[in-house]
């Protein structure tokens, strides 16, 4: 056992002292002087959340396959122990070791969600790491970040000496090999390094380009300083995901983390083309694992856990060609080992109702429809290809089964929304309650039904077809939402239906994350030194701590939001590759101005460039 | 373990007794069930599970451990749908303990006795005293008028006084002769007077020759394996009624000193919790098996 970072004093202070101690079941235990590269691998959030990351659990289990590397893993402390550790000078450290990240050769930081980005500055910061790339030493780790948020990591390019794009799978032994031989021959410094590593596939150091803009403020150019630095950085992609090294004895933390269950990953990809969805986009090509992995898997993982449940995880499980052979073998297995089934992610239909009563006690679950958008027109502008047909027929065959429960997931501010695709919302739930009144005799029913409709604020996300939509203000998304509120107001079943949407102003400071350049930079440093972190909690959330930060900083907020982007301009994450061609993405874009939907990839191609990776459901 | 209703199977009951220490002092209660329960899945014992929807083991701990403080005498009855032969089990759970829980024993109960949690009356500890790095000065205590240390409340001058004397002369004055020990017990809902005394069975500073008697068994260790400077040993009322913590009982021995609370930095590390015999006699909890 390790003598622990922290003195008894701050852990008896701090809440949830348990995920600062390390020491969980499965955790990896090596002698640091026995290897070669020590990694800190970061998730910039809080343990809880962090631990429940399929991605790192990934990374930890490959990372430490080599006997040269040992992976240990960092959260962002919570903010009670953040001020302790400020005050009293203490240096963020590792879980395994507890010793100092700031003594590691390297730091990787996961990027899941652009509003963790003041948490990256706070790991880097209680870290003693200077914050800017430009100003470490050859002492400091090197700061590499991966994850969705690097497919535009321009704002936070500053604080990273590198980037990997792409599927961490495969690059990483290439990374630290050539690590391991110039520091073996004497040729390593941080500069000669990062040099040679830009020309890793995949591997994106931002300080070997140059940027510089045009008056107006868009991109004029965007180029690699040398000759042998690529000018584009190619995502990296699996091919074959049964040949993957998949974790089967994860991390089992002793706080109970939000996702407190088996994770099985069945695919990667989608084959809908939804077309605000990045995900959908740049998980592309749609690669399913075997049945015989999965199965292999879930048998393991049940031993080598002990959780009570397990979950599916894809972006589509209903999509997953062999899912009704792999839910009966868990049922099978899992009513044998008491394990319970979690199925995320269905298409709601005659299977997926008739598993779900196998799995789940339907008085106490709800029914989860997701159809984006309240109209068929705008429906179709998304490329949702869930019709009306769809949600009214697997509610009716699911008010039949007992449920009573429904939720409805929707955007609002998606391009081209009018008022009138926003009151489709409430109306369509109004029908949806209707139809359990005409369906459930009244001498059946318990109470009424419960239809909630929950909105976000539709986010324009790089490399997706809206990737060159505007957004809107803060009170215009409050207005949409009040119109809908309104709407709902005035249905009949207005006593059955219940309606949750989101902040607004969180949306628009995701939204400048999400299609920011470097200049945006400059504010995240700055609403970090006011103090603004754990954006993405809504009590710690402060608005007007980035407001100081944009208007101290010059940055204009509507730049970055307000505007429609030209087919010409020159965005801050074309530099990268992705295997979506941009003509693609414009086609997209054009189709959905006209309401054109787009077929799915089995049915067929559409072209989108990411047949070249040459695996999945292309060559299905 | 398929069974389609266990609720239905003839069970046998275990108690199994668990030491917690080392970084896992900082793992709280409900933290602690959820990795028992994890634990008993990956050994493959073959536990009960109880009926309903949401099927749950059937388990329970004899009593919750404060955040901070180690133990060896920590205790859970579980149900087992068939009999394992209990050298068997302890090592298949240990095989699957984080380092700093360690299964220490497992018997079978007879069928009438009671639940570890409704049995136990009492608990013991050893708490050990130290005194913080660079603070060699000893606390003041107060002396009386007539130039014997003690406790006086009036006239009284400062004078200082070395660690054990100090603490040994005030363990008198606030638990030997005390005919009682009142305090303000405040829960969420209100307050009341209670009075300690009776419900401090044993309350002891060591004697240097006792002092390594006291200390607890070797891969067990105080908290952080420190050496410390005084050791205290207590028995305290527990369970359902009248559960008095050791950190309770020295907040106000530490206020009768006219110490600050966080003056000194305590282990606090449990020994065994106890339930009384026919003959009202205190015994382990783990012994107690055949008795009830």
């Amino acid at each position: 056992m390790e003598a622990l970072a922290l003195s008894d004093d701050i852990l008896l202070s701090v809440d949830k002292a348990a995920r600062y101690i390390g020491n969980e079941i499965n955790h990896i235990k090596k002698n640091p002087s026995d290897v070669d590269i020590r990694f800190a691998l970061c998730f910039p959030d809080v343990y809880e959340i962090g631990m429940s990351h399929l991605g790192i659990q990934i990374l930890y289990e490959m990372f430490n396959r080599r006997s040269d590397v040992y992976c240990e893993r960092v959260y962002s402390p919570w903010a009670d122990l953040h001020t302790i550790l400020k005050e009293r000078d203490i240096p963020l450290f590792a879980l395994e070791s507890q010793q100092p990240v700031r003594d590691f050769d390297f730091l990787g930081i996961t990027l899941q969600y652009e509003m963790c980005y003041t948490n990256i500055l706070q790991i880097l910061d209680l870290s003693k790491l200077p914050l800017l790339a430009a100003e470490r030493t050859e002492a400091d780790p090197l700061v590499i970040g991966g994850g969705p948020c690097t497919y535009n990591p321009e704002p936070i390019a500053d604080f990273f000496d590198l980037f990997y794009i792409g599927e961490g799978e495969l690059q990483y032994d290439a990374l630290f090999d050539l690590y391991l031989s110039m520091k073996k021959d004497d040729a390593y410094t941080r500069e000669a390094f990062l040099r040679r590593a830009a020309q890793i596939p995949g591997i994106y150091v931002p300080s070997l380009y140059d940027v510089t803009y045009a008056d107006d403020g868009t991109l004029a150019s965007f180029a690699p300083m040398y000759d042998d630095v690529p000018a584009k950085v190619h995502r990296q992609v699996v091919t074959d995901l049964d040949a993957a090294p998949y974790p089967t004895k994860p991390v089992i933390p002793f706080v109970q983390a939000t996702q407190d269950r088996i994770v099985l990953e069945i695919m990667r990809g989608c084959i809908r083309g939804c077309r605000f969805c990045q995900a959908g986009m740049v998980y592309r090509p749609n690669r399913e694992k075997s049945l015989d992995t999965l199965k292999r898997y879930a048998r393991e993982m049940i031993e080598t856990t002990g959780y009570e449940e397990i979950s599916l995880s894809s972006l589509s499980s209903s999509d997953y060609s062999a899912l009704p052979e792999l839910v009966n073998f868990l049922i099978d297995e899992c009513a044998a080992k008491r394990v319970n089934i979690s199925l995320p992610s269905l298409r709601i239909d005659a299977f997926s109702l008739d598993v779900m009563k196998k799995v789940q006690d339907i008085k106490k679950t709800s029914l989860t429809f997701a159809p984006e958008a309240g109209s068929q027109r705008m429906r179709d502008v998304i490329n949702k290809g869930l019709t009306i047909e769809d949600i009214l027929g697997g509610s009716e065959l699911a008010f039949k089964g007992g449920w009573n429960k429904v939720k409805l997931y929707f955007m609002l501010g998606l391009p081209g929304e009018t008022d009138e695709d926003i009151q489709a919302i409430p109306e369509l739930g109004n029908e949806i309650a209707s139809l359990y009144y005409d369906t459930v005799p009244k001498e059946e029913r318990t109470g009424r039904c419960q239809i909630t409709m929950s909105t976000s604020f539709f986010v324009p996300k790089p490399f997706t077809p809206f990737q060159w939509a505007r957004m809107y203000p803060p009170g215009e998304y409050l207005r949409r939402a009040k119109l809908l509120n309104d709407t709902m107001k005035e249905q009949l079943n207005r006593k059955s239906l219940r309606y949750q949407w989101h902040q607004a102003d969180v949306t628009v400071l995701e939204g400048i994350f999400a299609r920011g350049d470097r200049r945006v930079g400059a504010v995240i440093r700055k609403a970090y030194e006011y103090g603004a972190l754990f954006d993405a909690w809504s009590e710690y959330f402060d608005m007007e701590k980035w407001e100081r930060a944009f208007a101290d900083c010059g940055v204009d907020p509507d730049f970055y939001i307000m505007r429609e982007r030209p087919a010409d301009e020159l965005l801050p994450w074309d530099f990268i590759d992705t295997g979506i061609s941009k003509d693609f993405l414009r086609r997209e874009w054009e189709r959905a101005k006209r309401g054109e939907v787009t077929a799915n990839c089995r049915k067929q191609c559409s072209g989108c460039g990411c047949r070249a990776y040459g695996g999945g459901v292309c060559f299905g | 373990m398929a069974n389609a209703n266990p609720n239905k199977q003839p069970t046998v009951r275990a108690r199994i007794r668990f030491a917690k220490y080392g970084v896992m002092r900082f793992v709280g209660h409900l933290d602690m069930m959820r990795f028992f329960q994890k634990a008993i899945r990956r050994a493959g014992l073959p536990i009960a599970y109880s009926g309903g929807f949401h099927p749950h083991q059937i388990m329970s701990f004899a009593l919750p451990l404060g955040i901070g403080v180690t133990s060896e005498g920590e205790y859970m009855d579980i149900e087992l749908t068939e009999k394992v032969v209990p050298e068997n089990a302890i090592q298949r759970l240990n095989d699957q303990m984080a380092d700093g829980v360690k299964v220490l024993s497992f018997v079978y109960l007879p069928d009438k006795s009671q639940k570890a949690m409704a049995a136990v009356e009492a608990a013991s500890y050893v708490v050990g005293l130290k005194e913080p790095e660079g603070k060699a000065v000893h606390v003041l205590a107060r002396q009386g008028a007539d130039g014997s240390a003690g406790m006086g409340n009036d006239g009284s001058i400062f004078a200082e006084m070395p660690l054990e004397p100090l603490f040994r002369e005030g363990l008198r004055l606030f638990y030997e002769e005390a005919d009682d020990i009142i305090i303000i017990k405040k829960t969420k809902k209100s307050e009341r007077q209670l009075d300690l005394k009776p419900l401090i069975y044993e309350f002891k500073l060591s004697d240097n020759a006792e002092k390594t008697a006291f200390l607890p068994s070797k891969d067990v260790g105080v908290s952080n394996g420190d050496q410390h400077d005084l050791y205290f040993y207590l028995t305290l009322s527990a369970g359902s009624t009248d559960n008095i913590k050791p950190e309770l009982v020295f907040s106000h021995f530490m206020k009768s000193l006219g110490i600050e609370e966080d003056a000194y930095r305590l282990a606090i590390h449990r020994l065994d919790l106890l339930t009384r015999n026919p003959e009202g006699q205190f015994v382990s909890l783990g012994d107690a098996v055949g008795l009830l």
